[in-house]
């Protein structure tokens, strides 16, 4: 699965300039299902990466 | 050189806070402007980390060592994104740790003009960088050194062997 997932992203090319604002465009259609645990997790680490 | 890689290094970081504040309110449903508020009102503290700034090399081996950490810790976080349900955050984390990789491999070469015959200087420093970031209690909004949370995976020996083999054998 990673495999599939690291060839899908080399292809790419992920040296081009990204943004935020785009990346994310469709954000709300998606919905994360996410454990407490996780949830507390991703915030530890979202507080910490900025 | 280094005025360009500090240009490109600050518009990539501003991009990547934008983009954990886009997911964060996704997840956590808090508006975009209260989660900007409250990383204004957050108090820091750079007195630990001071004397890393008094020279133009030692900030920039501080630099280096962070984003070789950060670059570990995202490669380390890839499987967590993958399992949040669509390609779009696989794909954001690649782009973190390329970025965050792009940072180190930029910054490293300035470094190592910086110390060229000083790797005694630089390993003593890295050492003193490296006891600081185990020494942190909590995270105080300094940027760098952002690793004291639960959740940071390497431990102090997987970093000295990482800064040994990545920063210091770039120096000799």
């Amino acid at each position: 699965m990673q495999n599939r997932i690291e060839s899908a992203f080399n292809r790419k090319q992920l040296s081009e300039k990204w943004k935020a604002k785009d990346l994310f465009r469709d954000i709300d259609k998606i919905k994360i299902q996410l454990s407490d645990q996780e949830k507390n997790q991703l915030e530890s680490l979202f507080w910490h990466s900025i | 050189m280094l005025n360009d890689f500090l240009s490109e290094w600050l518009s990539d970081e501003i991009n990547h806070a934008h983009a954990f504040q886009i997911l964060y309110h996704h997840i956590y449903h808090e508006s975009q402007d209260s989660i900007s508020q409250r990383l204004v009102s957050r108090q820091t503290n750079f007195s630990m980390i001071d004397e890393f700034f008094s020279d133009l090399p030692s900030t920039c081996l501080l630099l280096a060592y962070d984003e070789l950490i950060t670059t570990h810790v995202y490669h380390q976080s890839i499987d967590f994104y993958d399992k949040l349900g669509s390609t779009m955050f696989s794909e954001f984390i690649r782009r973190l740790k390329y970025d965050e990789a792009k940072h180190y491999f930029g910054i490293i070469s300035i470094v190592k003009d910086q110390f060229s015959g000083k790797r005694a200087l630089a390993e003593s420093l890295l050492n003193k960088i490296i006891q600081v970031d185990d020494a942190m209690d909590d995270y105080y909004g300094t940027f760098v050194l952002d690793h004291a949370c639960p959740e940071f995976p390497l431990s102090k020996s997987n970093i000295m062997m990482l800064c040994e083999k990545i920063i210091l054998r770039k120096i000799d």
